[in-house]
């Protein structure tokens, strides 16, 4: 623990909550445009076709209706997108790929024209044989989701190889300390596991307001990544970056699911064709089609010495990332790296592959990789534990990495105490203490890369009515960005919140910022925040010296008040000819990869299951924010207990099901099942540790993800400690139910 | 466009007599199920007779009888004292049936009348005998790790969602009904219609039926009953398995949800009960002796058995 700041270490209320609570936050579908045009999506209701034809006649006669916008309307562009592999036309363009796949847009005066023109477009498909389960994609021989080779987006990292198979890219780690076999006594296990499609979930779909105009593009849009997005629609309909701009209003939660480029494609599509601002609105069911977590198998070896001693780790996953990339690559990158886990193997053999299927496009969801691949990993070190007879705590904390030891060559080294984290966790759960039958308890660590990129740059300004302005690009999406950007530019410049605002984002104004992803927004936005605070102090300090005729040495600034002896003054007048500001950037970060810094991933859990009935109850979970710093406690905490309860729903409810023909067929909040209040653990406990060994200011470091990754393994090992090993997620009623009989009638005598 | 007709009626009589008039009408109560089925296509009505108005809102104690409007929201009914006094299953199924934001919209005569959560069903792009009679039934190989395990058909396999109408059931419930030719009365064991061939026909009302109320007999004063609803998700979900229990003294009556195509009356149960008062595992035994699972939802049976028998156990026994 780190004593409090003047605002840093602090748990202040967020500046923001007023106006989200009162209502008077305005998100996108609330944006007041003049002369908008509402717009509806005809999707397919078909896995995979050819388009035979596209009769838009009967939408056209509907009153109100302005235009139907289809792949003809863009013959003169180059109308594909994506960022990482630009595989993706706006609209279908004669083929479609997945059940929900954009054929056309209708844009009409009311919305409720729109949405009654969309009907009577009609479509005639050719219907094509689907690919639908991952394994089958990836299989040799398989038929191609797309026939032309891959083309590299914007943000594909140079020198990625990208194939021709529907398994188009893979990560491979290899590497070995000690340059053998398994030895013959080692204890080996081995086992294929799955993992669901899920669905993110923010509470608002996704929101694009686009208008075109004979300066460029205009866009408001519910982003993550609006440099990212600029980019790309500067790339896509070819226009010089400065012509495209992108403002960002309140946001309704992202979780990944509003990263990189999504809606606004398709919306500015529709502007540029109609030539008046448009607004698109998704709702769950189109937001559903549109990103969504990647479905996963994977088949795992873990070879164990009789001693206890890991010897190596082998895993092979394939990552069903739909009919287009979106961040595939990057998803199944980070699933490689979590499958090792953080231990001294001797060899580590991993193939992650991206794989195209006949199913929506796949791309970020909190934790990606993590969530993934830590509980496969996780549950084979207990089961290991289980053959030796070593309890599951000690035999990590035998293997376990120490700080600054190599997890992946060529990464940063391990930055944090695990064993000191895994302990916190075992304390709080009586590790050891004895426990009723059909209950259990779980331990999980891991770390995965985070940060991803330093480029983050921030402008901090000192207007003339004494406040400060912070500009930065890291979105508020409801973790709580914009308070603690405003307190860390607080605490540099010794001034109370009420004096920091934090501007939204409009690309025409604000400094570069990569992307509000890979829990980088306290650590990379944060540091450019506080460079750009202590570059103006400095300024303000100089320029009072100047002010007073007093060396800069003499002087204090604190409270809004620069003091020299005896006389002081507010800041605001050293801003009376105008604004003062400063520029500050994250470069001095560095790393090789993805990882500026390693977000620790253990969590523990309690479980109790019924075995009547299959359903697992959580009564306590315990989460450790490895954080290094905490710049605000109250946000750290909620930050996982959120978490926590998206765990819940991935580990023991949520699952996208479609049909043999590729329909997704729980498309509502009804039939998919995201936990409520009721689901919450009894007991949610938060270790906070702070270490102050984060890159970011103050010694702090990201969260918020890393519950995704500790929680689940956590979660899975203790309904195993409970009697019931799992392979397959979500560990539903019904699943847990079957695998008890299944347990029961293979080990029943005879 | 679609065009839709909205009429408001203020007599019984008068929603009636509209109905009748126009096979494309269709009463509009709480609107939490018939607004959405209209929206995605499963409901096609073009006019829509709000009945909101009409002056069926009242609970009345009338002898043995509790007597309920259909107009009568699921909240308000599971707050009345008597409910919960005396008919604690019924407060159970009302309380598990839906939020509060739900329960404080949707009637009774709706909630009796809801329509079944199958997915083909509500997806007008798939194959669903209920909706399109004839064109098959897309659950009977597709999704259907919910669907029902009793009174099933070759041509539909849809679960009936209602908890209320599972408590009612138990409950010996009557619906009153007012129709083009005058008011009658049908006991809701008989008030719904198996699948067979016909899946389409869900109850026995014809065009023009007005639900007008139910009227639910107080069970002898000392009777303990309840309803036990097991599912995926602890609130805002449908039952996978429920079970009401009624043991008046020296009768137990029983019914299941979440298992079959109509709210289940469990008859066979309750005759091995009458037998055997405390033969809670033979009578959940005899109830589940003829269920037809699918691929996916063989989990049911064992599911409803044992939800039965802790039902039983926790009411029933002496």
């Amino acid at each position: 623990m780190i004593p409090a700041g003047t605002a840093v270490g602090r748990s202040v209320v967020r500046p923001d909550l007023a106006a989200k609570l009162s209502g008077a936050a305005v998100y996108g579908a609330d944006l007041p445009v003049a002369g908008v045009l509402h717009v509806k999506l005809l999707r397919s209701v078909v896995a995979h076709a050819r388009i035979a034809a596209v009769d838009p006649a009967a939408a056209l006669e509907v009153p109100g209706v302005v235009a139907v916008v289809t792949a003809a309307d863009l013959v003169d562009l180059d109308a594909t997108w994506g960022h990482y592999v630009r595989d993706r036309p706006i609209f279908a363009d004669g083929v479609v790929r997945f059940a929900g796949e954009i054929v056309a847009a209708v844009a009409a005066e009311t919305e409720e024209a729109a949405a009654a023109a969309v009907t009577t477009i009609e479509v005639e498909y050719d219907e094509l044989p689907a690919l639908l389960d991952v394994a089958a994609a990836a299989a040799p021989g398989a038929a191609r989701v797309h026939d032309r080779a891959p083309r590299p987006g914007f943000a594909c990292p140079p020198g990625t190889e990208l194939g021709m198979d529907n398994a188009f890219y893979h990560h491979g780690l290899q590497h070995e300390r000690v340059a053998e076999v398994d030895e013959a006594g080692a204890v080996v296990v081995q086992h294929e596991y799955i993992f669901p499609a899920v669905y993110q979930y923010a509470m608002e779909p996704h929101v694009v307001v686009a208008s075109w105009e004979p300066d460029g593009i205009s866009v408001h849009s519910s982003c993550q990544h609006p440099f990212l997005v600029r980019q790309e629609l500067a790339t896509v309909f070819g226009l010089p970056l400065e012509r495209v701009r992108v403002r960002v209003p309140f946001v309704g939660g992202g979780f990944g699911s509003k990263s990189y480029t999504k809606m606004e494609p398709v919306a500015v599509a529709v502007a540029r064709a109609v030539g008046r601002p448009v607004r698109l609105v998704n709702r769950v069911e189109d937001a559903m089609v549109t990103t969504r977590r990647h479905g996963m198998r994977c088949r795992m070896r873990t070879a164990v010495r009789p001693d206890g001693r890991f010897v190596s780790r082998q895993a092979w996953i394939w990552m069903d990332t739909g009919a287009y990339a979106d961040n595939g690559p990057t998803v199944t990158m980070v699933a490689g790296m979590a499958a090792v886990g953080p231990y001294r193997w001797d060899r580590v053999d991993i193939d992650a592959a991206c794989v195209y299927t006949h199913l929506p496009p796949s791309g970020s969801y909190r934790g990606f990789g993590a969530a993934h691949l830590q509980w496969v990993g996780e549950s084979q070190v207990d089961e290991v534990a289980a053959l030796l007879g070593i309890d599951r705590l000690e035999l990590r904390l035998r293997n376990l990495l120490d700080r600054g030891e190599t997890l992946i060559p060529g990464q940063r080294p391990l930055d944090a105490d695990l064993a000191g984290d895994l302990r916190e966790v075992a304390k709080r759960l009586d590790w050891g203490g004895a426990l009723p039958a059909w209950r259990g308890r779980g331990i999980s660590v891991g770390v995965s890369p985070a940060g991803v990129s330093a480029r983050s740059a921030a402008r901090v300004e000192l207007r003339p009515d004494g406040r400060v302005m912070v500009l930065v690009g890291s979105q508020e999406i409801g973790q709580g960005a914009r308070t603690v950007h405003a307190q860390i530019a607080a605490e540099v410049l010794g001034l109370g919140m009420e004096r920091v605002v934090v501007l939204p984002t409009d690309t025409d104004h604000t400094p570069y910022d990569r992307s509000t992803g890979a829990s980088r927004s306290t650590t990379v936005a944060g540091l450019a925040v506080q460079r750009a605070s202590e570059r103006l102090r400095t300024a303000l300090l100089a320029a009072a010296a100047e002010h007073g005729g007093v060396p800069v040495d003499e002087l204090t600034l604190r409270d809004g008040r620069i003091s020299t002896g005896k006389r002081s003054w507010d800041i605001a007048e050293l801003a009376a000819a105008g604004p003062i500001g400063a520029d500050g950037d994250a470069s001095e970060l560095t790393g090789a990869g993805p990882a500026l810094f390693w977000e620790v991933c253990v969590a523990g859990a309690e479980v109790s299951v019924d075995p009547e009935t299959g359903l697992v109850e959580v009564p306590r979970v315990v989460t450790v924010a490895d954080v290094g710093r905490a710049v605000n406690p109250s946000l750290v905490e909620r930050q996982d207990e959120g978490c926590t309860l998206q765990v819940i729903g991935n580990a023991f409810f949520e699952e996208m099901r479609f049909s043999e023909d590729g329909v997704l067929l729980n498309d509502s909040l009804l039939d998919y099942r995201v936990p409520t209040l009721t689901d919450v653990p009894a007991e949610m406990i938060c270790v906070i540790v702070e270490n102050g060994d984060g890159p970011g200011p103050f010694g702090a470091k990201g969260c918020g993800e890393g519950v995704f990754g500790g929680l689940t393994a956590a979660l899975v090992s203790a309904v195993t400690d409970a009697g019931v090993p799992v392979r397959e997620l979500p560990m539903s009623p019904d699943r847990v139910w079957r695998w008890i009989q299944q347990t029961t009638s293979d080990t029943a005598p005879g | 466009m679609r065009t839709l007709e909205y009429v408001r009626v203020g007599e019984p009589a008068q929603a009636v007599a509209e109905l009748a008039a126009d096979p494309a009408a269709a009463f509009l109560a709480g609107g939490t199920t018939q607004l959405d089925l209209m929206k995605i296509g499963t409901v096609t009505a073009r006019r829509l007779v709000d009945i909101t108005r009409l002056p069926l809102r009242d609970v009345t104690f009338d002898g043995g009888d509790l007597r309920v409007g259909a107009l009568v929201t699921m909240e308000r009914l599971a707050r009345e004292p008597v409910v919960a006094q005396r008919l604690p299953v019924l407060r159970d199924a009302l309380l598990a049936g839906a939020s509060v934001q739900l329960r404080n919209a949707a009637t009774i005569g709706g909630n009796l009348l809801q329509r079944t959560r199958c997915p083909y069903f509500r997806d007008v792009a798939t194959a669903c005998n209920k909706r399109d009679p004839g064109a098959g039934c897309a659950a009977l190989e597709g999704v259907h790790r919910n669907h029902a395990i009793l009174g099933t058909s070759p041509h539909c396999i849809a679960t009936h969602p209602s908890d209320l109408a599972v408590a009612l059931v138990a409950l010996d419930a009557v619906v009153r009904l007012l129709g083009p030719d005058g008011p009658r009365t049908v006991p809701l064991t008989g008030f719904y219609l198996p699948p067979d061939d016909t899946p389409r026909l869900e109850t026995v009302l014809r065009h023009g039926d007005l639900v007008t109320g139910v009227d639910i007999p107080l069970p002898a004063q000392g009777t303990r009953s309840g309803y036990l609803k097991v599912r995926d998700r602890a609130s805002y979900d449908f039952a996978l398995a429920s079970a009401a229990v009624v043991a008046d003294p020296g009768r137990t009556r029983v019914a299941l949800g979440g298992v079959a195509t109509v709210p289940w009356r469990a008859r066979r149960a309750e005759a091995v009960l009458r037998e055997a008062p405390e033969a809670f595992v033979a009578a959940a035994g005899a109830e589940l002796a003829d269920a037809e699972p699918r691929r996916d939802n063989g989990y049911k049976v064992e599911l409803a058995r044992r939800t039965l028998i802790r039902a039983l156990s926790t009411w029933a026994a002496p």
